[in-house]
């Protein structure tokens, strides 16, 4: 085959030797202005997901003896991190991290969380005890509870009990008035909730609200007078949301997947035995004890070892981390299994769904 | 203070590469990543019952397990990695649907330079010869390109290399000019110039010689993913580089390089410790080293230069789907989609700076290459486009999610008028990451994804003819390996990025 020519011979040759001197030049003309610091995709990013955000309570709303309604304003000049409907943030009080979905919408720049005295924790008692001013900390928006409407189209239902209230509320919330979306929400719970029934009050028609005693009447309620819904959420304590799912198991009512907020992702009820574990971070390596009925996660956290975590339930991943020796049980929440194949493959794991069967030594 | 021979910043691709060609050869090596996942780019994650793909469609230089030729792949050999891991071969080249009314094209081409040859015969007659003296070129040029990074001066080398061969004359023109001169039909150069958005710059600009190298390098080699996604390369590779000592430490984020004397001594991360280190290799932007980890006085002004001239190339941005229909049942047959309004790439790429406008994208349906990618009766879609502007930094946060969605949405409208396949019905998983999130998860500047555009001084050919003299006008010990580099893009570039800057770093300790 002939030589490809170009423009010439000569010139070919020619422009290849000129390519470093039209380099050289080309950066010598090139201003020598500092670079950026930031970039505005990057700060908006940062604005989107920030790790911490310092708030004040605005408000505190009693709803019933036990429960109340606080808002969080922002405590500095910058705005609260926008939010995606039913997402949440987490509270660390000590060593304690609490979830809690946020109530309101992403349209209030604030954010309203329910906290009941049934949840019995640290980071609750301090709220339910926090006047208006007190200043703390929380974490940016998270979870993946939420609703899309590429994703979950026209026509929703939402189940939930009382702990899985908030994430419901503000579903219905954020799509109350949107002539073209139908939303169907069946609270199950006791009368003895009045306050909390009452915040799906005044709510548009397109919302449609009903209280159910116990789980028995769920489906038909669901289905009754309805075709297929485009999505249906379920959230509260994990028996319900199990007994929930089981509803719809055989029926063809719901296509893809039940989405669940867990509020109590369950503890694995079995011996107080003690393990050691060994966790290697960076050049150093802690040693502490830990419990087959706690998660690995629990024990990181109660001897404060820098481990990153969001979710809790499995989802998310943060807290991936290589078990190097010993054997886990995984437990997995909602039935999804939430680990990347290739990390199975590696052996790691997720230390918040994970109990120890044996001694243990990680890798974070 | 704890000292490393070589501390290398970013666990990407090109920062994996490095650490462990590094470890191999006995030097005591650390690797800081500021994410909890190492990979950068490289990754996968789940949603229920998915698990997609971050970012490889496919990986240039591997080629197929059973036929052990390419640079990635001879690399992964020297490793001792390409074994480890379980790969799945990628059936065809590419389809490709140009849409606009008197414009449409749609065809589906094969791997094999033969089979490619006479495929686009079939298309459009009287192109075979055309189309086989350009892969003839293209041997030359991928060779030519596995051949830069070896210890013999640059220029001195190539230009003998290139004498050799006819496609020196190529060397300095794009594209374009080059096909201008093959006698082809038009619809042949269509086809000849699928792979453009790879390289995120059009026809009229892009180096023949970096595009052919591309192309070649595909076709010829053919391709195949890992089964678990690149997530299992990365572990991979991390697993190796644990097996030769060296170390990696997550969630530890580089917040500065001291440099003395024109020599860089150590870094600091987030929370204050401080690292000694011989070398430091990053492989992160340079535009963040210099504008960010290293005080500014220190930072020689031929760097600051350089990166002013360069323009940061495209912002990623991509549609997740996971369907509850399999891909058979939804006509999905292909494993990768490049959707085009029309060749006019120019056009094109500069229709891509706004989200109304950018009708561009390359699709990928897992499932056609792996058919296990998940469960039974579902299948995984991605659809991938990029912004050639700031588009996205103008958009509020107040206003981020709905944009973000409308521009999905867009996307999948693009992709169902071009395939005539509807997919919008069958979501059940949805995930969509924008500009924000790459720059969330890397750090990258703008959400840049493709590392800097290769602008007609600044092409793979320059950057490495000039990479010897401008290292030696810079801070001493400072290296970089990655996608930003001399290779440019992608996932080889990256790879063999860092395999040739630690062979630099070896070769200085040596002296
Ligand atoms: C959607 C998408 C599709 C793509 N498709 C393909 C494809 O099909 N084929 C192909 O070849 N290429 C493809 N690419 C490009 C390819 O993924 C990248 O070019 C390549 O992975 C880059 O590797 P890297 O090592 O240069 O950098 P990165 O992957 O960016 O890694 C850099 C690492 O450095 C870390 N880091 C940055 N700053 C710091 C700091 N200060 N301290 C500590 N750590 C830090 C980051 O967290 C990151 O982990 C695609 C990319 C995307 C996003």
């Amino acid at each position: 085959m002939g030589r490809l020519i170009i423009r010439s011979f000569s010139e070919d040759i020619k422009n290849f030797r000129n390519m470093i001197p039209y380099r050289k030049k080309k950066i010598e003309e090139a201003s020598a202005t500092a670079l950026p610091r930031n970039y505005g995709v990057n700060e908006l990013s940062a604005k989107l997901h920030p790790d911490k955000q310092r708030v004040r309570i605005s408000s505190v709303e009693a709803l019933d003896g036990r429960t109340k309604i606080i808002t969080f304003s922002s405590a500095d000049k910058t705005s609260l991190a926008p939010f995606r409907a039913g997402q949440g943030i987490n509270i660390k009080v000590g060593t304690e991290t609490e979830f809690f979905p946020v109530v309101s919408v992403p349209d209030d720049k604030d954010y309203s969380i329910i906290v009941s005295a049934a949840c019995e924790d640290a980071v609750s008692e301090l709220l339910l005890n926090a006047d208006e001013k007190t200043e703390l900390e929380i974490s940016g928006p998270t979870g993946l509870f939420y609703y899309s409407q590429l994703r979950d189209g026209n026509s929703v239902v939402l189940i939930c009990d009382f702990s899985g209230v908030a994430s419901a509320i503000s579903i219905c919330r954020y799509l109350s008035g949107r002539a073209d979306t139908s939303v169907r929400v069946i609270f199950v719970g006791e009368e003895e909730n009045p306050g909390v029934c009452g915040l799906f009050e005044n709510l548009s028609e397109n919302i449609c609200f009903f209280r159910e005693k116990d789980t028995d009447g769920i489906y038909e309620r669901a289905s009754e007078n309805m075709n297929t819904p485009s999505a249906l959420f379920v959230s509260g304590k994990d028996a319900f949301c199990g007994k929930t799912a089981a509803l719809f198991d055989d029926s063809d009512f719901i296509r893809g997947r039940i989405r669940m907020y867990i509020s109590d992702p369950e503890t694995k009820n079995a011996s107080a035995e003690k393990y050691s574990c060994q966790v290697l971070y960076r050049n150093e390596s802690f040693s502490f004890e830990c419990f087959a009925n706690e998660t690995l996660l629990a024990a990181f956290e109660r001897n404060n070892i820098p481990t990153q975590a969001k979710c809790k339930v499995g989802e998310c991943g943060y807290c991936r981390c290589k078990l190097v020796e010993g054997d886990v049980e995984s437990v997995l929440c909602n039935g999804i299994d939430s680990m990347r194949s290739a990390d199975k493959k590696y052996g790691f794991i997720h230390p918040c769904r994970s109990f120890p069967k044996t001694d243990i030594k990680v890798k974070l | 203070m704890v000292k490393y021979d070589t501390v290398v910043i970013g666990a990407g691709n090109g920062g994996l590469a490095c650490a462990n060609v590094l470890a191999k050869n006995g030097q005591k090596v650390l690797v800081l990543e500021q994410s909890h996942r190492p990979g950068g780019f490289a990754g996968s994650f789940r949603r229920g019952r998915f698990e997609f793909e971050v970012s490889l469609h496919e990986l240039c230089g591997f080629g197929r397990y059973d036929k052990p030729f390419g640079s990635v792949r001879s690399f992964f050999d020297y490793l001792g990695i390409s074994d480890k891991i379980a790969w799945a071969d990628v059936p065809e080249a590419f389809r490709m649907i140009n849409f606009n009314p008197g414009k449409e094209l749609d065809v589906t081409m094969p791997f094999g330079i033969d089979e490619f040859c006479r495929k686009a015969e079939e298309y459009a007659p009287g192109s075979e010869k055309g189309m086989r003296k350009l892969f003839a070129l293209g041997e030359e040029c991928r060779l030519t390109v596995e051949k830069i990074g070896k210890p013999v001066p640059m220029v001195a080398k190539l230009y003998a290399l290139m004498k050799k061969g006819g496609f020196i004359h190529t060397a300095a023109y794009s594209v374009d000019e080059v096909l201008s001169k093959i006698d082809m039909p038009e619809k042949a150069k269509d086809i000849f110039k699928a792979y453009w958005i790879y390289l995120d710059i059009d026809t009229e600009t892009v180096s023949f010689f970096h595009y052919m190298s591309m192309l070649n390098s595909y076709i010829e080699l053919k391709s195949a993913i890992p089964v678990c996604r690149s997530q299992e390369l990365i572990n991979c590779l991390v697993e190796c580089l644990e097996s030769n000592s060296g170390e990696l430490w997550l969630n530890s984020k580089v917040i500065g390089i001291d440099v003395a004397d024109g020599i860089c001594k150590k870094v600091i991360l987030e929370d204050g410790t401080e690292i000694e280190a011989d070398n430091i290799v990053c492989n992160c932007s340079p535009h963040l080293v210099y504008g960010n980890l290293i005080d500014k006085k220190s930072v020689p002004e031929l760097e600051v230069k350089k990166a002013n001239a360069r323009k940061f190339n495209g912002r990623g941005f991509v549609v997740f789907l996971g369907l509850n229909k399999s891909a058979k049942e939804l006509g999905l047959d292909s494993y990768s989609y490049f959707i085009y309004p029309d060749m006019d790439t120019k056009k094109q790429h500069s229709l891509m700076s706004r989200p109304e406008t950018n009708d561009v994208q390359a699709a990928i349906c897992l499932n056609a290459a792996n058919p296990e990618a998940s469960p039974e009766g579902t299948c995984i879609l991605s659809m991938t486009t990029l912004f050639n502007s700031d588009y996205w930094s103008e958009v509020t946060a107040e206003e981020y999610f709905s944009k973000k969605e409308e521009f999905a949405s867009h996307m999948i409208d693009v992709f169902e008028k071009a395939t005539n396949i509807r997919v919008r019905d069958y979501i059940e998983e949805l995930e969509i990451a924008s500009p924000e999130t790459f720059a969330r998860f890397t750090g990258t500047p703008q959400g840049t994804i493709y590392g800097y555009h290769s602008q007609d001084w600044d092409g793979a050919l320059q950057r490495a003819m000039s990479l010897a003299e401008e290292t030696e006008k810079g801070i001493k010990n400072l290296y970089f390996a990655s996608g930003w580099g001399e290779k440019l893009l992608g996932y080889s570039s990256a790879l063999t990025a860092g395999r040739d800057c630690a062979f630099r770093v070896l070769r200085k300790e040596k002296k």
